[in-house]
């Protein structure tokens, strides 16, 4: 009986240790609520457009997880909409965007279409990339949002934003 | 006793094919089941549950039946080594060892089954639109599962009841394909299981939208199933070993005589061996999960590793480092077992600081969670000068050093009894040494270049070459060792002859495995946050938050205690049972 209860009093206090330092020494940190489904209002002008990209970029959307120089896991996007210009033209690109905002949009629902070099899914020989598709996965954003952050990165980049409020007929035809 | 037994038997077997029919009640309700687009729920869709906290409720109850599970597993997988070695070594010492290890699980089997019936219960019953998805999808797989139990069980009672009678001549040999029989049965048992959680962590064959269009392959072999097999293989018989090692642990402490404490002393050093044999792959196979959770979403790796759950991994640091600084003290009290360990003992203390470094390495945080006045202070979320230490290119560095000094502790030990007489021996030694100044060498180097001065994506690929320096290491100095000992100059281990303290390892490498399990089931888990099949089915529960790292401390804990006193319980079933036999 004296071995057993030396055992139970050994065992419990390594329980007990291993429960004050997690409880009480690391720091607390209570993780954030799950995000609300709100219904997105279509924004009404331009500048409320770039605000609601901006907020999903930051938030719904995920982007600022992996774009970001201390993450250093995908492309800087600070000059993203210049650089779509200048992406399209080059002989390396093989995506089916003819226009800036076509490229961001294709990256936004066919990452894969073209991969920046050197960002490419591991072993994929840059093919492949590993941003998911914005529609779908944990992010599931619709096509306002994703109007909204392409708005948000042509603001951003000091380019005119070209993006409407809401989609004309003349953007439904370029997308 | 007799009759006793039998009757045990017979409730065993009838609580058995019990548990079969309510599978195929599963997989009849199943497959009846339309293939069905994920549901979107609201919070009407969870039955009122009078109080009753329903994901404590289904979280304790899937930790338990974790625990029992891979006890299970693990044992006969450790028996059946132990039988087949016994056999070819013609030692009836394994024989005996084996026999008893299973003796001591023969009752977990049923706690296991019944924790089992009830996480499935208490799934149906809270999460009714859940499981209705999941057997949309995988109904076949139940009967898979309900195969694999009946099998599993008529080996287990075929392998354990047969032990006596099939002892000699070619029966040994059928008894050991019974107990391969059982351990496929029991392995193919969790794959099944693993499908159906790893399709809720990364699931494949749904579209964007959520609808479910692939088949039944494609959901089973997602990109989560293959590493989470092979993790949960090794890290079973590692926690298996452990369990076995702190009851010949306990019952070394509690002997009454030479005889059974010599006993108890070789069963320790057996199942301990074999618990650090499995515990020095398993961070590999923790790389390769972890690395196909980032290539499945960058979002959900860097929530894992980077977001709310970075501290969890110092808590998991603090318990790796116990087990390993555990598991190497247990080494060196056991270089008095043989005549020669003396002249080893003024190397402890060389290993001990590089693995306190090593661990003091693998516990320094990443990002540090500071006030604004002390970022300012700091300069940043990171540490100046140590923030570098806190990145995985330097932890992976530090637990393949950790690894290679653990196995150094193994080898010397291995000396503590034998001395070469070969006439090469000093240049074989000189070889190991080599051996292991290069491994050193090299292996800082690809954490120091990979980590630090090349892309993001490079930096964790850099462990790939790391782990093969480390294991080429190992055994290219195990295959040294052996042939430089051939015919050497040999005593007996001195069994029985460990100092009690040494004991109180084993008995912390139990208990820290089974706290650590239980943390790391709740992180696997809970990084699928609010959904219940990661973006494709949301929780609308009250319970849909991610509880913080000191609530999930305090709830693995409550379960650790239960589950050991359980297990305290069928130790003490065992030796009961046994005393009486003998009488």
């Amino acid at each position: 009986m004296n071995n057993f209860l030396k055992v139970a009093a050994f065992s419990l206090a390594v329980i007990g240790l291993y429960t004050f330092y997690s409880v009480w020494v690391i720091p607390p940190i209570n993780p954030e609520a799950p995000p609300k489904e709100a219904v997105v209002e279509e924004p009404a002008t331009v500048d409320e457009l770039v605000e609601l990209g901006e907020s999903v970029y930051n938030g719904k959307g995920a982007c600022s997880l992996c774009h970001t120089a201390a993450a250093g896991r995908a492309p800087l996007l600070e000059r993203a909409a210049v650089i779509a210009g200048q992406r399209i033209k080059e002989p390396g690109y093989k995506g089916n965007a003819t226009h800036a905002e076509g490229y961001l949009y294709e990256s936004l629902v066919n990452p894969s279409a073209y991969v920046v070099p050197g960002f490419g899914a591991s072993g994929s020989a840059d093919k492949v990339s590993p941003m998911p598709d914005v529609r779908g996965s944990s992010i599931g954003l619709n096509e306002t949002e994703i109007r909204a952050i392409i708005a948000y990165l042509q603001s951003i980049s000091g380019v005119e934003v070209t993006i409407a409020p809401a989609p004309t007929e003349e953007t439904k035809a370029k997308e | 006793m007799a009759l006793s037994n039998k009757r045990l038997s017979i409730i065993k077997v009838v609580f058995s094919l019990s548990f079969f029919a309510f599978l195929l009640a599963v997989y009849f309700f199943a497959s009846g089941q339309p293939v069905v687009s994920a549901p979107v729920l609201g919070a009407l869709d969870y039955p009122a549950t009078h109080g009753v906290n329903r994901r404590l409720a289904v979280w304790m109850a899937a930790q338990m039946h974790l625990w029992f599970a891979a006890f299970v597993l693990a044992v006969p997988i450790l028996v059946l080594i132990l039988e087949f070695i016994g056999v070819i070594k013609k030692d009836k010492r394994y024989d005996r060892v084996a026999c008893e290890f299973l003796r001591v699980s023969i009752t977990a089997f049923s706690l296991t089954a019944i924790t089992g019936a009830l996480l499935l219960l208490s799934l149906i019953v809270f999460y009714p639109q859940l499981m209705k998805y999941l057997a949309s999808i995988f109904g076949p797989t139940a009967l898979f599962y309900a195969l694999f139990f009946l099998f599993e069980s008529a080996t287990l009672y075929a392998y354990y009841y047969g032990w006596g009678r099939m002892s000699e001549g070619s029966l040994k040999w059928v008894h050991l394909l019974i107990g391969l029989g059982l351990n496929t049965a029991g392995t193919g048992l969790m794959f099944v299981a693993n499908a159906w959680v790893t399709f809720m962590m990364t699931p494949a064959g749904v579209d964007v939208s959520g609808v479910f269009n692939g088949n039944l392959w494609e959901a089973v072999n997602n990109h989560l199933w293959s590493p989470m097999n092979l993790h949960r293989f090794i890290a079973n018989i590692a926690y298996g070993g452990s369990i076995v090692g702190a009851y010949a642990a306990y019952r070394y402490l509690s002997a009454a005589n030479e005889k059974e404490r010599a006993h108890y002393d070789w069963m320790g050093y057996t199942s301990s061996l074999i618990a650090i044999g499995a515990l020095l792959p398993l961070p590999f196979a923790g790389y390769w999960l972890t690395a196909e959770i980032y290539s499945y979403s960058q979002q959900m790796g860097i929530t894992l590793m980077g977001g709310v759950f970075a501290w969890l991994f110092i808590v998991q640091a603090v318990l790796i480092g116990a087990l390993f600084l555990a598991a190497n003290y247990y080494l060196w009290c056991g270089f008095g077992r043989g005549s020669y360990g003396e002249r080893y003992l003024g190397y402890v203390k060389y290993i001990a600081f590089v693995i306190a470094i090593c661990f003091l390495v693998w516990f320094t945080p990443h990002t540090l969670i500071l006030t604004p006045t002390e970022a300012r202070a700091l300069g940043g979320q990171y540490h100046p000068y140590l923030g570098p230490l806190g990145l995985m290119p330097a932890k992976n560095t530090a637990v393949n050093i950790m690894l290679l000094f653990t196995f150094l502790s193994f080898l010397l030990y291995r000396r503590s009894h034998r001395t070469p007489t070969v006439a090469w021996a000093a240049y074989g030694k000189a070889a190991q040494a080599g051996l292991f100044t290069a491994a050193v060498i090299n292996i800082t180097f690809l954490g120091v270049y990979y980590g630090y001065f090349t892309n993001t994506l490079y930096k964790v690929a850099s462990s790939v070459p790391q782990v093969a320096t480390t294991l080429f290491v190992i055994v290219a100095c195990l295959v040294i060792e052996a042939f430089m000992h051939r015919g050497a100059e040999r005593t007996e281990f001195r069994w029985g002859r460990m100092p009690g303290r040494s004991q109180y390892a084993l008995l912390l490498i139990a208990v820290s495995f089974t706290w650590l399990m239980g943390l790391m089931g709740f992180v696997r888990s809970a990084i699928r946050q609010h959904w219940h099949v990661y973006g494709v089915m949301r929780d609308a529960s009250a319970e849909a938050f991610t509880p913080s790292i000191a609530y999930a401390a305090k709830v693995v804990s409550i379960g650790t205690i239960i589950f050991m006193s359980i297990i305290v319980f069928i130790f003490w079933l065992s030796s009961a049972g046994r005393e009486a036999s003998d009488e």
